[in-house]
C-alpha cells in the first residue's frame, strides 16, 4: 500500500512537472495541453476512484505551489471535474467504448474550466484582484478539448493494441 | 449513502483542510520540501526547453536576423553621431554638476537569481526563482533582467524560493512614466501573459510610437527609471477620461535564466 502511494507520488510529481515546466515552456498551444487532465481520465476507466481522489487532489496541490493564483484552485477544479466524469461513467455510460472514453474526457474539460473559472471570478469578486477573459482564453479551451480528444484516442489506440481493456462491444452489438 | 458519495464528501473536506493549512503557513515546510525536491529536475527540463527554443531561434529565424542586421548598421551608424553628441551634453552635466554639488547618485544593490521554472497557464504567467526569505528579498520588489529592464516583480516569497509575477501577468500592475515632454505617468498592467498596456494616461497628454516606459519610483519598493518597455501603439477614444498605451517588450520574457533582484 506505502509502496503504491509512493511510486504514485513520484509519478504524478513528475508529470506535474512535464506540463508546468516542459509543456508551459513551448507557447500556447502546448500549454493548452492538460497533461494531468488527461492521464486522470485515461486512468479512470481502469483503477479504483479512491486512487483517483488521491491523484487528483496531489495533481492539484503540486499545480497550485507553483501558480499564482490563489492557492487551492486547482485542486478543486481536478476534483470536481473527476468526481463529475466518474459520475457519468458509471450512471450514463455503461462500457468502455471509444465513444465513452471521448465523451468522459470532454466532460472532463468542460467541467474542469467551469470550476477553474468559477473559482477563479469568485475569488476576484471578494477583492483580491481584477480579472477579465477574453478571446485568447476561449482559443486556449478550444485547443484543450482538441488535445484531450487527440490523446484520448491514441490513448485507446495503445491501449486496444496490447489488450482487451476497451471492449468496442458497444460499437458491434 | 453509497461509497462514491462517501468519497466524494471525503475528499471536499481533505481538500479544504489542506486550503486552510496553506494560508496559515501550516504547509510551508512540506511545499518547500516538493519545490527543493523538483528543483534540480525542473532546472533541467527549464534549461532543455530553452535550448529548443534557442536552436528554434538560431535557425529557424535566420533570414529574419540578417535584415535585423541590416537595420541595426544603419541605426550604429545614426548612433555614433548622437552617441558624440551624448558624451559632450554628459560631460558637461558632470561640471554643472559637480558645480551645483550634487551628491552621487548611489548605484541599485542587487541580488542574482536564477530562474528554477516558468509557470504559465491560461490566466497567468509567473516565474520561481533559487532566492528567498534567506536572502531578505520581500513582496513587491523589482526584478530585472541582466540587461537591466524591468521583468516582473516579487508576488510571494518562502525561504528558499520566490514566485515573481511578470509584467505580462493578468494581476501586474507598476507604476511607470513615459520618457516624453510631460513625463506622463500610469499604469503598466499586464493582458493575459501575452503582453502588457500602459492604463490611465491623460487625454490631453501627447505620446509617440517609440516613446521609452520606465518605472516612475512611485512603489516604495521599485526604484525610478527602471526601464520597462517602448510604446508600440496608442488607444485612444477621445469620449473616455484617459487613453491606453499599447507596449512592445524590448526583451522576451519568455527565454529567461537569471535574473536580478532590485533592493531598494
Amino acid at each position: 500500500m506505502w509502496y503504491k502511494i509512493l511510486i504514485s507520488t513520484i509519478f504524478w510529481a513528475l508529470i506535474a512537472n512535464i506540463q508546468i515546466t516542459l509543456l508551459g515552456g513551448f507557447g500556447d498551444y502546448l500549454a493548452s495541453l492538460n497533461l494531468l487532465l488527461v492521464l486522470l481520465v485515461a486512468l479512470l476507466f481502469f483503477i479504483d476512484f479512491k486512487w483517483i481522489v488521491y491523484f487528483t487532489i496531489l495533481a492539484g496541490a503540486i499545480l497550485d505551489i507553483y501558480s499564482s493564483l490563489p492557492f487551492g484552485i486547482f485542486m478543486v477544479s481536478f476534483f470536481i471535474a473527476m468526481a463529475v466524469s466518474d459520475f457519468l461513467l458509471l450512471n450514463f455510460l455503461t462500457n468502455k467504448s471509444f465513444y465513452s472514453l471521448v465523451s468522459v474526457g470532454l466532460s472532463a474539460v468542460i467541467v474542469f474550466n467551469m470550476v477553474f473559472l468559477i473559482s477563479t471570478v469568485l475569488v476576484y469578486l471578494f477583492g483580491f484582484s481584477d480579472f477579465f477573459i477574453d478571446r485568447n482564453y476561449w482559443l486556449g479551451l478550444v485547443y484543450q478539448v482538441v488535445n484531450m480528444v487527440l490523446f484520448l484516442s491514441i490513448w485507446f489506440f495503445i491501449v486496444n493494441l496490447f489488450s482487451r481493456q476497451f471492449k468496442p462491444n458497444f460499437i458491434r452489438s | 449513502m453509497n461509497n462514491y458519495f462517501k468519497l466524494i464528501i471525503f475528499g471536499l473536506v481533505i481538500i479544504f483542510l489542506i486550503i486552510v493549512f496553506h494560508y496559515i503557513s501550516f504547509l510551508n515546510p512540506l511545499e518547500n520540501a516538493v519545490v527543493r525536491l523538483l528543483k534540480p529536475l525542473q532546472e533541467k527540463t527549464y534549461a532543455l526547453v530553452l535550448e529548443v527554443k534557442d536552436f528554434n531561434n538560431k535557425w529557424l529565424t535566420k533570414r529574419n536576423l540578417i535584415m535585423e542586421n541590416e537595420n541595426l548598421e544603419q541605426k550604429l551608424k545614426e548612433f555614433k553621431v548622437s552617441s558624440a553628441r551624448v558624451n559632450s551634453l554628459e560631460n558637461e552635466n558632470n561640471l554643472l554638476k559637480e558645480e551645483l554639488r550634487f551628491s552621487k547618485e548611489s548605484p541599485l544593490n542587487m541580488i542574482a537569481a536564477k530562474i528554477v521554472t516558468g509557470v504559465s497557464d491560461s490566466l497567468s504567467k509567473s516565474v520561481i526563482i533559487n532566492q528567498g526569505l534567506d536572502k531578505d528579498i520581500e513582496e513587491g520588489m523589482a526584478v530585472i533582467s541582466g540587461e537591466g529592464i524591468m521583468i516582473g516583480k516579487i508576488y510571494e516569497v518562502y525561504p528558499n524560493y520566490s514566485k515573481v509575477l511578470l509584467l505580462t501577468d493578468n494581476k501586474s500592475k507598476v507604476a511607470a512614466t513615459i520618457q516624453n515632454l510631460d513625463k506622463t505617468t500610469g499604469l503598466v498592467e499586464g493582458q493575459f501573459g501575452l503582453s502588457f498596456s500602459m492604463t490611465n494616461i491623460p487625454q490631453d497628454q501627447a505620446i509617440a510610437e517609440g516613446d521609452l516606459i520606465v518605472t516612475s519610483g512611485l512603489e516604495g519598493k521599485i526604484p525610478k527609471d527602471l526601464l520597462i518597455a517602448q510604446v508600440d501603439s496608442v488607444n485612444q477614444i477621445e469620449s473616455e477620461f484617459f487613453k491606453t498605451a499599447l507596449l512592445s517588450p524590448i526583451i522576451s520574457l519568455d527565454n529567461l535564466s537569471y535574473v536580478l533582484v532590485v533592493v531598494p
